[in-house]
């Protein structure tokens, strides 16, 4: 019986906070309507420009960070980018003022004139311009309240981000070795010709001069003393094999520990993480193929 | 409301003032912070001014403490997030140019350095004249070539010196090297750029910038 009072109080009541969360809940969708809209008319659906989409949260912040992420993106196809005024940063400008300012305001100056209201007092502006303020303001703090949990989620993929970026940066150094390797593996081959021609091979001994290829070969000038004939070396946290299959083929192998642990490759038989290559070289051609 | 109208004003300029200044979305964002935290302080102050408890105050206070702090929280993550993911894009792409430059060397070196050492007693070719065998453009001595453009935006040259010698250069059209005054073969500057000297007895790789 008293919630069918209640209830009837609130539906006659315009400032009543169910009413309240209504307008507020009827201004976010207007908002976001409104902004979608805008990033069609603006002409925003390019897409080079993944900010399109991070415009209807309304933070400035994911604004901003929108703007540098495309500003990188025009870069890495060598656009000058940086610190060019556009629509995107009035849009942060804006987003800044409304969000910090206009949204905050109109919310201290609704709840008030609300409480005046209620007590009878009179208020320019009357109920619409109170439901405005309320709505508007409201739907801004709203928007701005579950900034920190986005943040949170957002450094967690961060963090699995850079994990990720160090191995593939190792991946990329461990390519670059045996790439180098592979192409000092073919000088090695070439320059074991007979002076008169022919007789170019990785496998046999030539007028004495050298034995099969070794890692010494491959490794080039200050690497240490790896001139082994058991054709294995670790450098750091990387590992490299040759086996020479026939005179004018032969097989590298590169591994690398995954640092920090949990690269997508199975553990080795170690029991560490380990991201591996291997390189077919022929005398002319080099075919590099990542093991998964 | 004309408060509010000037705070607005000082955020904008501050703002639009930094970003013109240094470019950078960034500072423009922290610098228009500083106003905008003293319109919220003074917001706050007034807004519990009159018909609020100290208790209510305090709680109110806390509140708004929470909401800033988690706000800044926000900020900082998705300042040092986007800017790492914008620097990386960079990286990736120099990573991409330097490994397209190597390759793009190696491939137009190798076969010449095969056919100079497969040569037949009594032929007898320079280093140079192999070159233009397979490369048939008119390799003058010391002038520099355009091999080939590739489709990652990079350019490869060559140049041949005393006849024993040919340096191939590649050239990034897009990735900066570290030094921002190094001359580049094209004639720019501080643009990547690493050369391979092929000479009889090897090949030797270097990243020039």
């Amino acid at each position: 019986m008293k919630f069918r009072i209640d209830l009837q109080r609130a539906v006659k009541d315009p400032l009543h906070g169910i009413w309240i969360a209504c307008y507020i809940g009827a201004a976010m969708i207007a908002l976001g309507a409104v902004q979608e809209s805008f990033v069609h008319v603006a002409g925003w659906g390019d897409p080079a420009i993944p900010i399109a989409h991070a415009v209807l949260p309304a933070q400035p912040a994911v604004l901003a960070g929108g703007i540098e992420v495309a500003e990188g993106i025009l870069q890495f196809s060598g656009h000058t980018a940086r610190g060019v005024w556009s629509g995107y940063v009035t849009t942060t400008l804006m987003a800044m003022l409304i969000s910090y300012m206009v949204g905050p305001a109109l919310l201290v100056w609704g709840i008030r004139a609300r409480a005046r209201h209620r007590q009878q007092i009179a208020v320019r502006g009357g109920v619409p311009a109170i439901a405005a303020a309320l709505a508007l303001g409201g739907s801004t703090l709203a928007a701005v309240v579950p900034a920190p949990l986005y943040a949170l989620v957002s450094h967690r993929t961060y963090t699995m981000l850079e994990r990720d970026h160090r191995h593939s940066e190792a991946l990329d150094d461990l390519s670059v070795e045996l790439y180098v390797m592979a192409r000092n593996a073919q000088v090695e081959y070439h320059r074991s010709g007979e002076p008169r021609g022919g007789g170019h091979t990785w496998l046999t001994p030539v007028h004495g001069r050298k034995g099969p290829l070794r890692m010494c070969d491959l490794l080039g000038p200050g690497r240490g003393p790896q001139c082994t004939e058991s054709a294995h070396v670790t450098i750091g946290r990387q590992m490299f094999s040759l086996r020479i299959e026939r005179a004018d083929s032969l097989t590298l192998h590169g591994l690398v520990v995954c640092e920090p642990p949990g690269c997508p490759a199975p553990a080795d038989t170690s029991g560490q993480d380990t991201l591996s290559m291997v390189v077919g070289v022929t005398p002319l051609n080099v075919n590099m193929i990542f093991e998964e | 409301m004309g408060w509010l109208v000037f705070s607005v004003f000082a955020v904008a300029a501050t703002f639009v003032l930094t970003f013109i200044t240094t470019g950078d979305i960034w500072d423009a964002m922290f610098a228009a912070a500083v106003p905008v935290g003293l319109f919220l302080l003074g917001l706050f102050l007034r807004a519990t001014r009159k018909n609020v408890t100290p208790r209510q105050r305090v709680t109110l206070l806390f509140v708004v403490a929470l909401i800033c702090i988690g706000v800044a929280g926000h900020w900082m993550v998705m300042h040092s997030m986007t800017r790492w993911q914008h620097d990386q894009l960079l990286t990736v792409r120099d990573r991409i140019q330097r490994s397209l430059m190597v390759s793009s060397v190696y491939d137009r070196a190798t076969p010449v350095f095969s056919a100079f050492h497969s040569q037949r007693f009594p032929e007898n070719k320079s280093m140079t004249e192999v070159f233009a065998d397979l490369y048939p453009s008119i390799m003058e001595k010391n002038a520099t070539i355009l091999l080939d453009s590739l489709d990652g935006g990079v350019n490869v040259y060559a140049r041949s010196t005393w006849g024993a010698m040919v340096v191939i250069t590649s050239v990034s059209s897009v990735g900066h090297g570290m030094d921002p005054e190094f001359r580049n073969v094209d004639g720019r500057r501080g643009y990547l750029q690493s050369c391979l000297r092929l000479t009889p007895e090897g090949m030797v790789y270097e990243v020039q910038n």
